[in-house]
Parts: structure tokens; C-alpha cells; sequence
């Protein structure tokens, strides 16, 4: 009984459209600089350039392991990876650049500490050559760098008021269970040797959650072995327009962490992880502005986008001369292109624009700077509600329902069959619909009841969702609005055999699985 | 052999380039005395802040894609302390074939209160005899890429 209970708990939460949801347990960009993830949008290294990058445990308490993974721009190949072991309060430091032929990493810090239990220092710097491209295409001068929290723990200080690096390795030898607290910070600096020096903000990330052991040669990317999937990093960095102060002959950096496309295969195709790269490549449009509100625009609508390298973003980190017409001014970049997706609990997504990490190089007579851009979110829905803004800033409310008040455009907030009379819907087992649904259940409206032919047996009637506008989908139990595609398809709880299961698309694709030893059709 | 070239190379850096400081030249690699000239050469003018001088050794579509005014910004990063460029150490052949040719290099800067090594790949291609150099930095010239 328990088992069936169970199960018609899980069919009916798959056959039910979500109205209420939790915006507080999915990353987020971090508001304060900490968190359990850390992305370096860009490092670059040769012609006298060096970068430099901290890793900061701000916990007082708690130390913390990270693995560091270091990644090419045009693919992101990994070109190395270790761990790190932090104690509270502690600082990783580590710099890459082109020495002795070639390009590598080098530490003095003892918080990188290799299997062997050999930990570097002063009098023991160690130096990582960066892998080899691949196919020659990958490059090493830059690329960019992530930081994943593995786990924390609470380690008792030493006499001496600190953890031992030893112990945080024992522990985490020994550790099965990953506990992530947000506790991560960081800095990136890039120096032309000798001369200038510049920073390069560093985009934090919060309540990533990752849940696997990270170990050193193991591939580790952005959406694996974590509470969050790539759906929802994308979601969390979304952004539709950008805003680029720019000087002329200034440099835009824009950063895809997670196109992931590793190196080509051997036909040189290449495949990108994340949703937003499929089928193609951003499209964006650029309009300049001067000082005085003067514009001029380039645009590509249609990819592959015309020769211009100012409107291609095909690698990971893309970086774009701003060439604009005027001497000084700002550019506004526009990401039009709408992505669904699902995120772990096989909740949709739905936003416009890019996950994109934006930056942007100004270059002058006085010298060198790199800043941040400000945006706007891109236009989101979760489940169909619009939480634009709220899901990429994890703002306060804990959870959203959509407006209570009954009206002929919310029939679903109608309660009592008179205020649904009252709207102009049809009441119809418990809920109120408009009157074409009622007819697509194949009913007739009697005293403003929809009541079905043969009986009005409400409960068991496949509903007929084919042809239903997002309202009258939206109204009628056991149908699921596809806002991409802008259709209205049965929800795969409806579904009671296999053949007919895995061959559905209600948006969400449909699989034949065995739940608590029973057979149903549930979103993939 | 490679002590003569040496001694060649410095006198010619000294007597041809017309700099203000001596440098020395440290060559490890076996290439053509002309080519280690103008690579010197380009080094001393980008130090010297000889803008026209060491534009003129880029090579020829860095020229066209790229203004004057901007290639005299990117030398002038460089120079903000006034370093003193005063070796210059060819360390390396990384790579070479009949038109271009990639080699490791090592610049000794002197400042006031320190001297710097900086190190790069350095490559340059060989167009109507000649050698140009092949500006690469994908921050600043990311047209060039």
C-alpha cells in the first residue's frame, strides 16, 4: 500500500503542472565573492605576460580541498589539473607563464600537495607543464580556470593555531561523504613583466553542491557529479543585453564555461555540452553608441554570421576587437536566442539569452584595465512562471506561486465553481477551464459544468491536449504547454505503455522506467 | 664557431642599430647572422621606443590591421619603468622551416633597483627575402589571432 501510495505520489507530481517551486537550491552567482565554485573567465601567458591567481578559504573554521583545472580557449581542453588543500583562513598561489620553453604552472605554495604526500614551499617550487593541444588546434596562452570546492571539513587547530595540510589530506583520503559550504574566494592578476599590471574579476559561484570525490587525472567539467546541472549553471549566468564601456580599439572577452566542446573528433566535428550550444553557435547583435547617443548597429541574424570576427563566437573564450565607428562610447550587446532545458528535479527552464561571463580590455595611452559589464538577466521561466531575475540573484522568496486571483486569464486561481462561472471558465472535476476544453475532453457545459459523454467518469479520460491554446493547456489536467516550441502535448504520466511512452515528445521526452517496481512513463 | 658569431653579432648591434646602450647577445641556435641581426635589431628599437622603426619589422598584415597609434601604445606598456634592455639570449629553435622560423627568447631588462628576464616564443616569417616579425598577443591584437 505504502509502495502504491509512493507511486502515485511520483505519477501525480510528473502529471501535475508545478504552480509553487523553491528558488533557494540551485547556484547562483554569488552577491558577496564566496562560494563553492570559482571561475577565471581568462588567464594568458607568453609575450612577457604572466597570469597570477589566488584561491581564499574566507572560513575561520573550516578547511577546505578544491581541485584547480586549467582549460584552453578554443575548446576547452584540460590542460592540467590538481588539488589543493586549504586551511581556515589559508591562500592558494599560483602563477602561469611561458618559462623555459614552455607554458606551465609554478607554485611556492604549500597548499598543493601531490599523492606522494610532497606539498610545495619556497624551497620546493614545483611547475606543471600545461598538456599538449590537441590536434595543434587547442591553444595554451590562454584559456580560462575553475575552482570546485570537493568538500570542507572541521579540523580541530594545532597548537599552534592552524590545520596541518597532512591532516586535511588524511581526511579527505579517507572522506565518502562531500560536504560544500560556501566559503571560496579568489583574485586573478595579470602582469606584463616588469612593466604593467592589470586585474581580471573573477565570477563566483554559489551552492554548486558538487557530490563526488574530485581526483587529480579524472576529467571534472562544469555539471557533473554536482546538485546542479549544466540546465541551471546556464540559467544562473544568463544574461540577455550587456552594456560595454569601450575606448576605441578596446577588447571585449567573452566567456563560455559551459560549451565545454573538448577537441574535435576525428571527422573535426566538435559537440558542445551545454543546452545553449544546441544546435549552433551564439548569435548576438551589437549596437555602438557614442557619447552624445549616436548608433550604429552590426548585427548577424542568421548564423554562420558573415566574416566579421566582431559578431563570430565560436570558442570558449572569444575575444573581440570593438570596432566601432566612434572614438568612445558603449556598446550594447543584444543575445536573443531562447533555450529550454531541464534541470535536475525535471523541472523546465526557459530563458533568452547567454550564459555568458563578459569582460571587457581597455587599452590605452595610459595603460591597461580590465572591468566587469553590466547586464541584464535574461528573460526566464521555471515551470512557466516567470522568475526573471529571481533565479539568477537567488533573491529572498523561498518560494513563488503565481497570482491568486481568479480572472477569464487565470481560470487556475478559480476555486469554487461560481467565481469560475463568475470568470466565464467551465467547472470541471475540481478546476475551472474555458469551454473549448471542455469540448476537447469531449463534454458538454451543463449549468457551467463540463460534464463528459458516457458518464462524466472524470478521473479516467485521456485528455486531448493536441490543439490547445498555453491557457487551455495550462487548465487541463494531464497536459503539459511547451513554451518553446509553443504546443500543447500530453504529459508523460498519460502514457500507460512503453511503445507509446518512448516515442512521446511533450517538450520534455518521455521514458519507460521501473519506479518502486512499477512500470511508468516519466519526463527524461 | 658560435664565439665569433657572437663577437659579429654584437658589433653589428652595436655599430648598426645606432642604440644608445650596449647589449650583450647570447646565441645558442645555429640560423643565418642576417636573421639574428634584425632580431636584435627589432628588440633594441621596441625598447628604444623606435615605434616606426620596430612597426616596420612587423610583418606586413600586422601593418595593415593594426594603427600606429595603438602599436605605440602596446610598446609604451612595456617601457613604463624605463627598463634598460641589456641581453638578449637566444636560447632555442622551437620551430623552422624554409619561411618561418620560431625560437625561444630570453630579454634581460635592467631597472633601477633590479634586473628581469622576460621570456617568450618568438616567431618570424621570411616574406620577399626579408625578415618580419609576427606580433602575437591575444589580449591587445585578439584581430590578430
Amino acid at each position: 500500500m505504502k509502495k502504491v501510495c509512493l507511486l502515485l505520489t511520483v505519477v501525480l507530481l510528473w502529471a501535475t503542472p508545478l504552480l509553487a517551486f523553491n528558488l533557494n537550491d540551485h547556484v547562483t552567482v554569488s552577491t558577496n565573492g564566496k562560494g563553492d565554485l570559482l571561475i577565471y573567465p581568462m588567464y594568458i601567458a607568453g609575450d612577457g605576460i604572466y597570469t597570477q591567481f589566488t584561491v581564499i578559504n574566507t572560513s575561520n573554521t573550516r578547511s577546505a580541498v578544491a581541485k584547480v583545472v586549467v582549460r584552453g580557449a578554443k575548446y576547452s581542453q584540460e590542460l592540467l589539473d590538481f588539488l589543493i588543500f586549504l586551511s581556515p583562513n589559508d591562500v592558494f598561489k599560483a602563477k602561469i607563464e611561458y618559462v623555459n620553453g614552455q607554458y606551465q604552472l609554478t607554485t611556492t605554495d604549500g597548499s598543493l600537495c601531490l599523492a606522494n604526500g610532497e606539498c610545495a614551499s619556497s624551497d620546493n617550487p614545483m611547475s606543471f607543464p600545461l598538456a599538449a593541444p590537441c590536434d595543434g588546434q587547442e591553444v595554451q596562452n590562454y584559456g580560462y580556470i575553475e575552482v570546485f570546492e570537493a568538500t570542507t571539513f572541521n579540523i580541530a587547530k594545532g597548537e599552534d593555531g592552524t590545520v596541518s595540510k597532512q591532516t586535511i589530506v588524511n581526511n579527505y583520503a579517507e572522506a565518502e561523504r562531500m560536504t560544500t559550504e560556501n566559503i571560496l574566494s579568489g583574485m586573478e592578476e595579470v602582469f606584463l613583466t616588469g612593466s604593467d599590471y592589470t586585474t581580471i574579476p573573477v565570477t563566483v559561484l554559489k551552492s554548486y553542491g558538487n557530490n563526488q570525490k574530485l581526483t587529480v587525472g579524472a576529467l571534472t567539467s562544469l555539471g557533473a557529479g554536482s546538485n546542479n546541472n549544466l540546465c541551471e549553471i546556464e540559467s544562473a549566468l544568463s544574461k540577455e543585453n550587456l552594456v560595454i564601456p569601450y575606448y576605441q580599439g578596446s577588447v571585449s572577452i567573452f566567456t563560455f564555461p559551459t560549451k565545454l566542446s573538448s577537441c574535435p573528433d576525428s571527422d573535426g566535428n566538435i559537440v558542445a555540452q551545454g543546452p545553449y550550444f544546441d544546435p549552433v553557435n551564439p548569435v548576438y547583435s551589437l549596437n555602438y553608441y557614442d557619447l552624445e547617443e549616436h548608433t550604429h548597429t552590426s548585427q548577424c541574424l542568421v548564423s554562420p554570421c558573415p566574416e566579421n570576427p566582431e559578431l563570430n563566437l565560436p570558442d570558449e573564450v572569444n575575444l573581440i576587437t570593438l570596432n566601432s565607428p566612434f572614438e568612445e562610447g558603449w556598446a550594447r550587446a543584444v543575445f536573443g536566442k531562447s533555450v529550454a532545458c531541464l534541470d535536475l528535479s525535471g523541472s523546465q527552464i526557459q530563458y533568452t539569452g547567454s550564459p555568458v561571463i563578459p569582460l571587457v580590455v581597455h587599452f590605452t595611452s595610459d595603460g591597461l584595465s580590465v572591468d566587469t559589464v553590466a547586464y541584464d538577466y535574461a528573460t526566464m521561466n521555471y515551470n512557466g512562471q516567470d522568475v526573471t531575475g529571481i533565479y539568477q540573484a537567488g533573491l529572498a522568496a523561498s518560494t513563488v506561486t503565481p497570482s491568486e486571483e481568479c480572472s477569464p486569464n487565470n481560470l487556475a486561481a478559480c476555486t469554487t465553481q461560481v467565481s469560475c462561472n463568475g470568470a466565464g471558465g467551465v467547472w470541471y472535476n475540481n478546476s475551472c477551464i474555458t469551454s473549448d476544453a471542455c469540448s476537447n475532453l469531449g463534454g458538454s457545459v451543463q449549468d457551467g459544468v463540463c460534464v463528459i459523454s458516457g458518464g462524466g467518469d472524470t478521473g479516467t479520460t485521456v485528455p486531448q491536449c493536441d490543439g490547445l491554446g498555453e491557457n487551455d493547456c495550462k487548465n487541463t489536467d494531464g497536459c503539459i504547454w511547451n513554451p518553446l516550441m509553443g504546443t500543447c502535448s500530453l504529459n508523460c504520466g498519460q502514457y500507460t505503455d512503453e511503445t507509446s511512452c518512448n516515442s512521446a515528445f511533450d517538450g520534455n521526452s518521455c521514458q519507460w522506467q521501473n519506479v518502486l517496481g512499477m512500470d511508468v512513463c516519466v519526463p527524461k | 664557431m658560435s664565439k665569433w658569431w657572437l663577437l659579429v653579432v654584437v658589433f653589428l648591434a652595436v655599430g648598426c642599430s645606432g642604440i644608445r646602450h650596449q647589449i650583450k647577445v647570447e646565441n645558442q641556435v645555429e640560423l643565418d647572422k642576417e636573421f639574428i641581426r634584425r632580431v636584435v635589431s627589432y628588440w633594441q628599437n621596441r625598447y628604444n621606443l623606435e615605434v616606426k622603426s620596430a612597426f616596420s619589422q612587423e610583418a606586413p598584415y600586422v601593418q595593415e590591421m593594426v594603427s600606429l597609434e595603438k602599436y605605440a601604445n602596446y610598446l609604451k606598456l612595456y617601457v613604463k619603468q624605463t627598463p634598460i634592455l641589456t641581453k638578449v639570449s637566444l636560447k632555442k629553435v622551437t620551430k623552422q622551416n624554409k619561411s618561418d622560423v620560431c625560437l625561444d627568447v630570453e630579454l634581460f631588462l635592467r631597472y633601477k633597483d633590479k634586473t628581469v628576464k622576460r621570456e617568450l616564443e618568438d616567431c618570424w616569417l621570411k616574406l620577399r627575402k626579408t625578415w618580419y616579425h609576427v606580433l602575437r598577443n591575444p589580449l591587445i591584437f585578439p584581430e590578430l589571432n
